[in-house]
């Protein structure tokens, strides 16, 4: 008989936390850009936004609103501390960029006054508009690179308020806790989102989600419909903005690793969601960042569309959203996929491209979309009267590169997309995955070290919600040739990257996911070196090798240990699934006990061993 | 419940009118003038039929651009009119209580919003009356006071009965604003 203590808990993995980079991201990119910064798709951040109509140069504003600014919009009357340092910051851009536009001290005053007005004032003073003049001149401010940093500094101060007085108290709930990471995302974006409406609102939320009122996501929603009495108030249109929004974050975190979304997102979350926009391009471990943090901003803009786009994108199918005009030329915003390839672009025409691996800046007033009489769409770019062909659209999704849904994207016990393995198939500059990636990935079969309890069920089904968190950190299960493996990668890394063991150890736990999830590849591969910032991999060596997988060096590093606990825990769980469903088909082959088949198993020698 | 044209002859009596004077004299001066008093909550036959005309539930909802929202709630209490309100967009606004006053076939309506601390307007703290509403056939239409020019309409809402859709507002010029 087997002693208890060598078998590992026989438990679910406890549902992991959110990281800070997470959850900023929910709040700038799922409260800020899908639910505040824009109007129907469009960026509203950089410009003085009003809640209302202008008509005859009469101000009509909604409710108390007055202006706003910023992508987690600041109501200048309701913070007029804003609308004087915003002043203060125009002063500074047009003393050096245009000096005949600087404010004499009484103007100064007054766009201050004006622009401090609530709109109770504003229609106290009979709709009065600002100077007109200054008006366009603050507006040019807010587009310049000095303006979009001003806005983005009250942006990130606004996201580390939401962080310090929403996030970090949500943390400690058991609510939030015991919750999946989808519904970590989603709890996080209603109360948040709640919060920057109202803090009297948010704040009575939070203080019921504290006294355990709320034992759902469900419940939390409805917490805040049930704020003002009746539908369709503006604490629910807000809330069912930033769901939406919150669902988009989710598909984001899910994305199969295959998957260039997969990648893109990653490295936003590394950049930092907060960063400065202005700076996007001076990241030199992130050379693609300009095009990963636009495109992930145009899908917050267009989050309507973006679930299914991304989820396309999983699958190596394809997906089409973009509005033509008569002539066929697209004349709003847009997602388009095929395969690994997309294209995204805004309502203001500027896109970006992932072709082949390689990220190009896109104009909508350069596509060229060609209906074919089969009814698929062949996608091009006209520059200077030369058509390059981008992507064949398949509307049917015939001809998915992978046939399976995205291992990860199971909410209720689904590990987070940061556990996905991070190996971008197509980065640039790197062949692509073979075509046998189109096949389903293979059931792995390797016996697991012990019975692994199925991860509870909630009554209404719903998950593993309110389970007890196990606390216990569990490392990676691998057989000897894994074993094996992983420490020839460390030493790879090691010495050819001149990585600390702490860091190769990730980049080594990367290599085996890779082998584990990507057709054609073992766990004995015949090559692997470092190149080009990738660890590569290739099952056979003929003349030269054909690569059968990447790990991205640098992207690897970066992981925090946090996401390094998901993704073992995962991985973990995978395992023991696995082996569960190994076990029910021994059983019914075999009369002997499922028990006493495990025990068995367990006496002649577990081949798995712990690595980290 | 006291029937309304009961309370209404009440008032004519001598000494009734002479304890509504007192009464009346000492909300002037103190904590009372934040409520109607009570004439308010003794409506004539005429009064409670035009409180009729306001009681319930009314919504504005737009479902484009801002996603603006409103509600007023009206109801006939024994202090005279109360209800509720809110109004704001997907990004921020404001909710509270309300009290109205008929006037003129009127709704004249005072608002307190829900917020932190103590100041006019914040409640329990009723604001001036800066607003009323009308009936116009089957729709209340919220003005609001606008500078030297008086009062100007601001909404138009709906009857929002319990599980019937709202009609939406979907005119919205700023979606397809030029950036």
């Amino acid at each position: 008989m087997t002693e208890p203590e060598t078998q590992p808990a026989a438990q679910a993995p406890r549902p992991t936390a959110l990281t800070d980079a997470e959850l900023h991201a929910v709040s700038y990119f799922a409260i800020g850009v899908g639910s505040e910064g824009s109007i129907a798709g469009r960026d509203v951040s950089n410009r003085l936004s009003f809640a209302g109509n202008t008509t005859n140069g009469v101000m009509s504003p909604v409710g108390n609103s007055g202006f706003s600014i910023g992508t987690l919009q600041t109501d200048l009357g309701q913070h007029p501390e804003v609308a004087r340092t915003l002043v203060g910051a125009y002063q500074d851009w047009a003393r050096t960029n245009h000096p005949e536009w600087v404010l004499d001290a009484n103007q100064q005053t007054r766009t201050v006054a004006d622009l401090s007005r609530t709109g109770d004032t504003i229609r106290a003073q009979g709709g009065r508009e600002m100077d007109a003049t200054v008006k366009s001149h603050l507006d040019q401010f807010l587009r310049s690179d000095e303006g979009i940093r001003y806005v983005h500094d009250n942006d990130a101060t606004q996201a580390n308020k939401l962080m310090r007085d929403v996030y970090t108290p949500l943390r400690e709930t058991d609510l939030y806790r015991n919750a999946t990471p989808d519904d970590q995302v989603r709890i996080a974006a209603i109360v948040g989102k709640a919060y920057n409406q109202s803090e009297v609102w948010g704040g009575r939320i939070l203080d019921r989600i504290e006294s355990g009122q709320y034992r759902s996501v469900a419940d939390v929603s409805n917490g805040v419909g049930g704020l003002i009495r009746g539908d369709q108030d503006y604490m629910q249109t807000g809330r069912d903005a930033a769901a939406q929004g919150a669902e988009v974050v989710n598909a984001l975190r899910n994305t199969h690793a295959q998957n260039p979304l997969n990648a893109t997102w990653n490295n936003v979350l590394a950049g930092n969601p907060l960063v400065d926009p202005t700076r996007l391009d001076q990241d030199a471990a992130r050379p693609n960042l300009p095009h990963e943090y636009a495109t992930v901003k145009d899908l917050f803009l267009q989050k309507g569309e973006a679930p299914a786009f991304i989820q396309a994108l999983d699958r190596g199918s394809t997906s089409m959203h973009g509005r033509t005009d008569r002539q066929g030329a697209f004349n709003d915003d847009g997602l388009y996929a095929a395969g690994n390839n997309f294209v995204v672009w805004d309502r203001n025409g500027a896109g970006h491209a992932q072709i082949d691996g390689q990220w190009r800046d896109v104009q909508r007033d350069q596509l060229v979309r060609t209906q074919n009489t089969d009814r698929t769409v062949d996608l091009s770019v006209n520059e200077n009267g030369r058509q390059t062909p981008l992507m064949h659209v398949d509307p049917h999704g015939a001809n998915a590169l992978r046939a399976e849904a995205p291992a990860t994207v199971a909410p209720a016990t689904a590990a987070p997309a940061t556990v996905a393995p991070v190996v971008p198939a197509t980065e640039a500059g790197q062949p692509q995955i073979r075509g046998d990636a189109t096949q389903p990935l293979p059931e792995r079969t390797q016996p697991v070290v012990a019975l692994a309890a199925a991860a509870p069920v909630l009554e209404n089904g719903s998950g593993p919600m309110l389970q007890t968190p196990a606390k216990q950190q569990k490392d990676m299960d691998m057989t000897p040739a894994e074993r094996d493996l992983f420490a020839r990668a460390m030493t790879l890394v090691q010495n050819k990257a001149g990585m600390t063991e702490q860091d190769a150890k990730k980049v080594a736990t990367d290599v085996i996911i890779t082998t584990r999830t990507t057709p054609g590849l073992s766990e004995k591969p015949e090559y692997m070196d470092v190149k080009n910032g990738h660890v590569m991999i290739a099952e056979k060596v003929g003349k030269e090798p054909i690569f059968n997988g990447y790990v991205n060096v640098e992207q690897s590093r970066n992981q925090s240990p946090e996401q390094m606990q998901d993704k073992v825990a995962a991985q973990n769980m995978n395992q023991e699934r696995q082996l569960q469903e190994r076990q029910v088909r021994d059983a019914s082959k075999d009369p002997k006990p499922m028990m006493q088949a495990a025990e068995d198993r367990l006496s002649n020698g577990a081949p798995f061993s712990r690595s980290i | 419940m006291i029937p309304p044209n009961v309370q209404t002859e009440s008032l004519r009596s001598p000494t009734r009118l002479r304890l509504a004077f007192a009464v009346l004299a000492l909300c002037m001066a103190s904590a009372c003038a934040q409520s109607p008093g009570p004439v308010a909550a003794a409506p004539s036959p005429d009064s409670a039929k035009a409180t009729a005309t306001f009681a319930g539930r009314w919504a504005y909802a737009q479902s484009c651009g801002w996603q603006h929202s409103a509600h007023l709630e009206f109801r006939a209490t024994a202090d005279g009119i109360r209800g509720a309100w809110s109004d704001g967009t997907r990004v921020g606004g404001e909710s509270g209580e309300l009290q109205g006053r008929l006037r003129d076939g009127k709704l004249f309506v005072r608002f307190c919003r829900e917020a932190e601390g103590k100041a006019p307007g914040i409640c329990p703290d009723f604001d001036i009356e800066k607003s009323y509403v009308v009936r116009k056939d089957r729709q209340l239409v919220w003005y609001r006071e606008y500078g030297a020019d008086g009062y100007q309409p601001y909404l138009t809402l709906h009857s929002a009965v319990a599980g019937a859709d709202v009609p939406t507002d979907d005119n919205c010029p700023e979606d397809a604003a030029a950036p």
